[in-house]
């Protein structure tokens, strides 16, 4: 009886939309017991939430998010498809066509960054951690005033970083949605496509790239996808990041660097191949561009043969700009 | 290390939070399937997305039994309604297997591999039983042992249930075909391609069956596979919903407009003036019993309209989704929705007879209609 109520509840609760916005801030906010307290109350579990809370989310921006990003992206993956007439290719010269689009936004970032990380190697720098490292405030105040005099901005590269977000995950849901690896996301795609009969009559796409098949999770050899997602993840974080002279620092920084891809790594398990193809050509596009903004970074450390080749001319380019007002 | 520096870790694992949730909330989206209930002999047969089977008594809604009987299947996804026969109940799963179960008791009588998954509803005809699969082909096993008679590949995964008439096995794809096949050998009779993938099933009144590409409804010739009609029926939205034949009147729903239509079988003309729009996307079959046509939607909603002139009788609001097409038999509609629970209705009125919680498989007060 008490949980035939309790699911009309979560009926009315989802019409109002405040308790599943209140769900989705906490889970992004990474805390999860006050969600369970409220999810007793309405007789569900956190399974349930991560499902109301993702579609409340949608809800909440459904017309704006799917007139100018999400359709847009599903037509323009299944219009490239057309052209190809192999899903694989489609999905990557499409993650290309994005990746190229947001390029501006990264550029500014791995900008920002390395300004930052050169002034950080600086002698001045180094020095003045040492000379007040008893004194908080005083070494705040300081690292303000090298900030300002070098024309860093110390959260510069975070908005430029946030930006391509919506895109990228816009194009990751083109991509599931497309695939139709489960009836229902076919069943979904009818509401985002254009009436244009090419794309309408190029549904179910045929998923199959290099004898995989993209809308299956990995199995057998496809098993060599989450490894390769693994790995380009790792290599791009080892590059983005500058070694760092702060022990507690340059320690957080690695324990970043070997989460971030063993949970890509982790996810993409579960996750159709097509997706995982996403993932690496996204981040092999990012390994190419972050060597020419700062060459190998931290990676060289790891892999001391590639010091042997010559690059670090973004590095230098980096070095250059500290100390000049942007 | 700075206090920005901090910030900006801070920041990173945000966003991996953040992505994780992404991930999690809109990568896999949730299984839900529509298996249906089938009536026999006053015992309901049906799939639920909790990954189990359930043979209920019609009556009073008590539980016979449910398989598997300990762990749910994984993935535990069920897009095929159950079909019972000599006393035998064939279902195919998400879990890439095809099962036969004792229909009193419900042990595993045999189980078939069906390499991928499988989302058509079956049909058995002279001790065969055919179904798709999402590996493109069409099977024919013995009924008795689970052999594989034949096979037949197609160009796509064969998601729309499975028609026989006149030992004719009338199987469509999402390759846009509709197949006619000797239902015996598996021999291609004709085919006919519907300009779009084909995903409800195919229907067969008389010398004509009736088939859906996208959003075009056809008239093929059973004989010769050519279209009837001078041009398909152009429906408002996606036809996925099982298109049913009942005293000359063809009757199916749409995706996105929620429209439900009525056509002149014979024609192809509208029979209501305007069709019935439901308050979400109708992929479940129009069932007609009495001059009443009973469909769910995915506004939650179970209605009941008329089935001659297209005008509303009653709704009943569940707390999920209704993609399963509904069953009426002696005066009930039985009604499988995604809050997992089972409903019995009264016909006449919508009135709950009686609600199984399908988590539980326990009986429970029925709620009253949310507003």
């Amino acid at each position: 009886m008490a949980v035939g109520r309790d699911q009309r509840q979560i009926g009315h609760a989802d019409a109002s939309g405040q308790v599943r916005i209140r769900v989705v801030i906490s889970i992004v906010a990474g805390n999860l017991s006050p969600i369970r307290r409220g999810l007793t109350r309405f007789g569900m579990t956190i399974r349930h939430a991560r499902q109301v809370g993702s579609y409340s989310m949608l809800d909440f921006l459904a017309p704006i998010w799917n007139t100018f990003i999400f359709n847009p992206m599903v037509n323009v993956l299944l219009f490239i498809y057309t052209l190809v007439g192999n899903f694989g290719i489609a999905i990557i010269l499409f993650t290309l066509l994005v990746r190229a689009i947001t390029l501006p936004f990264y550029g500014q970032q791995q900008k920002a960054m390395k300004k930052q990380q050169a002034l950080m190697a600086s002698k001045e720098w180094q020095e003045m951690q040492k000379k007040y490292a008893k004194d908080k405030e005083k070494l705040s105040q300081e690292q303000m005033r090298l900030y300002r005099e070098a024309g860093v901005n110390p959260l510069g590269g975070c908005l430029p970083a946030l930006i391509p977000w919506p895109i990228m995950i816009g194009l990751y849901q083109s991509i599931i949605m497309v695939m139709g690896a489960q009836p229902e996301q076919l069943m979904e795609l009818s509401k985002h496509l254009y009436n244009l009969p090419p794309l309408l009559t190029a549904v179910p796409v045929q998923s199959f790239f290099l004898g995989l098949n993209l809308a299956a999770n990995p199995s057998g050899i496809g098993y060599i996808v989450p490894v390769l997602v693994l790995a380009s993840t790792w290599v791009q974080q080892k590059m983005m990041t500058m070694p760092n002279a702060d022990p507690q620092a340059a320690q957080m920084n690695q324990s970043m660097q070997l989460m971030m891809p063993l949970f890509i790594g982790y996810i993409s398990l579960s996750f159709p191949i097509g997706l995982s193809l996403y993932w690496i050509v996204f981040n092999v596009v990012g390994i190419i561009q972050q060597y020419f903004v700062s060459g190998w970074g931290s990676l060289a450390t790891s892999l001391p043969f590639l010091n042997m080749a010559p690059a670090t001319a973004g590095a230098d380019k980096g070095k250059k700009n500290v100390g000049k007002k942007s | 290390m700075s206090i920005f520096h901090r910030a900006r870790l801070a920041l990173a694992f945000v966003a991996l939070f953040a992505a994780a949730f992404v991930l999690a909330g809109c990568g896999a989206a949730p299984s839900t399937g529509w298996s249906g209930p089938r009536v026999v002999d006053q015992v309901i047969y049906f799939g639920s997305e909790v990954g189990r089977v359930y043979a209920v008594n019609a009556t009073n809604g008590s539980l016979k039994w449910q398989f598997p009987k300990d762990n749910p299947l994984s993935p535990p996804s069920l897009y095929s309604t159950p079909f019972v026969a000599d006393n035998v109940v064939y279902f195919g799963a998400f879990d890439k297997k095809f099962y036969a179960l004792d229909a009193a008791t419900g042990a595993l009588k045999w189980v078939f591999d069906a390499t991928e998954a499988v989302v058509s509803s079956p049909v058995v005809s002279d001790g065969i039983v055919y179904f798709g699969g999402d590996d493109k082909k069409v099977y024919a096993l013995d009924a008795a042992t689970g052999t594989k008679k034949w096979d037949l590949a197609t160009g796509g995964q064969v998601w729309a249930d499975m028609t026989i008439d006149h030992g004719v096995l009338y199987a469509a794809s999402l390759d846009h075909k509709l197949y006619a096949l000797d239902a015996a050998t598996g021999t291609q009779k004709w085919e006919f391609d519907a300009g779009g993938m084909i995903a409800a099933k195919p229907a067969v009144a008389g010398d004509i069956v009736y088939v859906a590409g996208l959003s075009n409804v056809y008239a093929i010739d059973a004989a010769s596979g050519k279209p009837k009609w001078d041009k398909p029926f152009a429906a408002s939205g996606w036809v996925w919903s099982n298109p049913t034949v009942a005293n000359g009147v063809l009757y199916f729903g749409t995706l996105d407009t929620g429209d439900v239509y009525a056509l002149d079988a014979a024609t192809g003309s509208p029979k209501w003036s305007t069709p019935f729009r439901a308050g979400g996307p109708v992929r479940s079959a129009i069932v007609i019993d009495g001059g009443t046509a009973y469909f769910g939607a995915e506004d939650n909603k179970v209605y009941a309209i008329d089935a001659a002139t297209g005008t509303g009788k009653w709704t009943f609001a569940t707390g999920g989704r209704i993609d399963a097409s509904p069953a009426v038999d002696g005066g009930t509609v039985y009604v499988a929705s995604f809050d997992r629970m089972f409903y019995a209705l009264n016909a006449t009125d919508g009135k709950v007879k009686w609600q199984l919680d399908v988590t539980s498989g326990k009986l429970v007060t029925p709620t009253p209609p949310a507003k």
